[in-house]
């Protein structure tokens, strides 16, 4: 008997847990409030959950959640106390589930070299966790594109139902779709390429007409693209909106952009309503599906954890 | 037969029929007395759900040529008061339909359909799309992911062809070939079949259901501990 438990133990548990990246391209729009909140509300339904805080320059996932710890991501960009990113995990106030802070926020740190980035996104792979919430930072530059591409499909953008948000987050896609053309290639006339064309379904076209490579490696290389832009599947969230009709038309507005100029369809994962008490909650640093259980808003949010598959 | 041959040649009566819906409505409101009240009471009912008045994409977007469909939808969505919809048997909807409101389906979707509030499909109702509701009582068909915050009620005519999930409650009195998670109770009826995989914190079958399929009932962190306290 003990030998069977004993069997049960030293078996891993699961390959690798699954990663849930929050980006969205506009500063403001609720990405690390959603992360946290999510992280939390998914942590209470009993899986075991980690939250990283990607924004490399202005993290405050902690601020949000309320904790504060000793160390920091600077930690492991710098290997103080170990090269193992296992050695930063922190306890928070809530059960099963663990934070790893963001940086200070120092001159250099907002920038770490390649390999830095590489070896965080490898560590955050090994982690023992269920499920790794990552909070990235506004706009579209190349880390926080990278974080974003650490996995293929669990991507979340946020967006509210405004204009300014709906581009931004299309602009954040289409940064990202190119970056990872980009990295799949890795040659420099596709990155040539890549910088003067707007649209994917464009630079698509451009492929199949021009004379650098011949008839069946062009139709394959296109082929390609499509299977690259259509592996995306980004699920929107829509932040502060009224009603759900108002999300709808934010989402919808989003998708056909996609559809329509990079060839991803997007997924809508579902909305956070308006209320005044969201930022109310920020700044006590407790988060709303703790101190308000029962408003709408938690609602939407334990909404979207049901809807990702964490009951 | 004499009186209304008399009344179409009447050159007065022919001028002053009402011939617009808007002039229907007011000859109603005009006409007082008990039919007048039914009419009027009759026009406003069909009516509400036209939206305001106020609102004609003339005036808002003025001589700007560049204003498109999307930017008028997200400048009305913050005022617009949703109603309920109601879309009968015979009547087909080519792509994805929102509803702010309760609705009620007996016809056929091509696409998503998503309700803030109750859905209730027909018996004759045919959806091929994903359905997301607030809760849902299913007499007919779907195929495709359902999706309910609440409540999910499938009746023993209906027939669910996809993955199923709801945050509360599940009752399945019909059929479902598909995965079925719930953060609440499933209850599997004596009538219900239902040949898929099973997510959920509480279950219930009763006699006579038939279940093909695996069952998990916690969440990853609570089954690593359940043999330690055992």
């Amino acid at each position: 008997m003990q030998l069977i438990q004993e069997q049960a133990v030293s078996r891993p548990q699961r390959e690798a847990p699954e990663i849930l990246v929050v980006g969205g391209g506009k500063g403001g729009v609720g990405k690390t409030c959603l992360a946290a909140n999510l992280a939390v509300e998914v942590a209470r339904r009993g899986w075991r959950v980690t939250i990283v805080d990607a924004d490399l320059s202005c993290s405050n996932v902690e601020t949000v959640l309320g904790t504060r710890s000793e160390r920091k991501l600077d930690d492991f960009f710098y290997q103080r106390g170990g090269k193992d990113l296992r050695c930063i995990v922190c306890d928070t106030q809530y059960e099963n589930l663990t934070i790893i802070p963001g940086t200070t926020g120092l001159l250099d740190v907002a920038n770490p070299k390649y390999q830095q980035k590489v070896a965080l996104i490898r560590e955050l792979k090994a982690l023992q966790a269920d499920l790794i919430v990552v909070d990235l930072d506004a706009g579209a530059h190349l880390n926080t594109l990278d974080f974003f591409l650490m996995t293929e499909t669990n991507g979340i953008l946020v967006i509210t139902p405004e204009k300014t948000s709906i581009d931004n987050a299309f602009k954040f896609l289409r940064a990202s779709l190119f970056r990872r053309v980009e990295r799949f290639y890795e040659s420099p006339e596709v990155a040539h390429l890549l910088k003067r064309l707007e649209s994917f379904r464009e630079f698509v076209e451009c492929v199949r007409t021009s004379a650098l490579f011949d008839g069946e490696t062009r139709e394959a290389i296109c082929r390609e693209l499509v299977a690259l832009a259509r592996a995306m599947k980004p699920k929107i969230v829509v932040n502060r909106a009224r009603n759900a009709y108002e999300a709808q038309i934010a989402a919808n507005i989003l998708s056909k952009h996609s559809r329509q100029h990079l060839m991803i369809e997007p997924e809508n994962l579902g909305y956070m309503v308006f209320d005044n008490r969201v930022s109310e909650t920020i700044n006590s640093g407790t988060p709303l599906v703790v101190s308000y259980p029962k408003l709408k808003v938690s609602q939407c949010i334990a909404d979207l954890a049901s809807r990702l598959g964490y009951f | 037969m004499k009186d209304t041959s008399q009344h179409s040649m009447n050159p007065l009566d022919e001028a002053g029929k009402p011939d617009t819906y808007e002039e229907l409505a007011e000859a109603g409101k005009s006409r007082g007395g008990l039919f007048g009240r039914v009419n009027q009471a009759f026009q406003e009912a069909l009516t509400s759900s036209r939206g305001t008045r106020e609102r004609s994409p003339v005036e808002e977007a003025g001589d700007d040529p560049h204003v498109t469909a999307d930017d008028l939808a997200i400048r009305r969505a913050k005022s617009v008061k949703p109603q309920r919809m109601i879309i009968p048997e015979g009547v087909i909807i080519d792509g994805s339909m929102t509803s702010g409101s309760e609705t009620e389906i007996s016809g056929r979707v091509e696409g998503d359909v998503t309700v803030e509030g109750r859905l209730y499909l027909g018996a004759s109702a045919l959806v091929s799309g994903n359905v997301r509701a607030t809760s849902c009582r299913v007499d007919g068909l779907v195929e495709g992911r359902m999706e309910c915050t609440e409540e999910l009620e499938l009746g023993t005519s209906g027939r669910l062809n996809a993955d199923t999930m709801a945050g509360k409650r599940i009752i399945l009195a019909g059929q479902v070939f598909g995965n079925v998670s719930t953060g609440g109770v499933l209850r599997l009826v004596s009538s219900g079949k239902l040949t898929g995989d099973i997510r959920a914190r509480r279950l219930v079958i009763e006699e006579g259901a038939i279940f093909n399929g695996g069952c998990v009932m916690r969440a990853p962190a609570q089954r690593r501990e359940a043999p330690k306290q055992a």
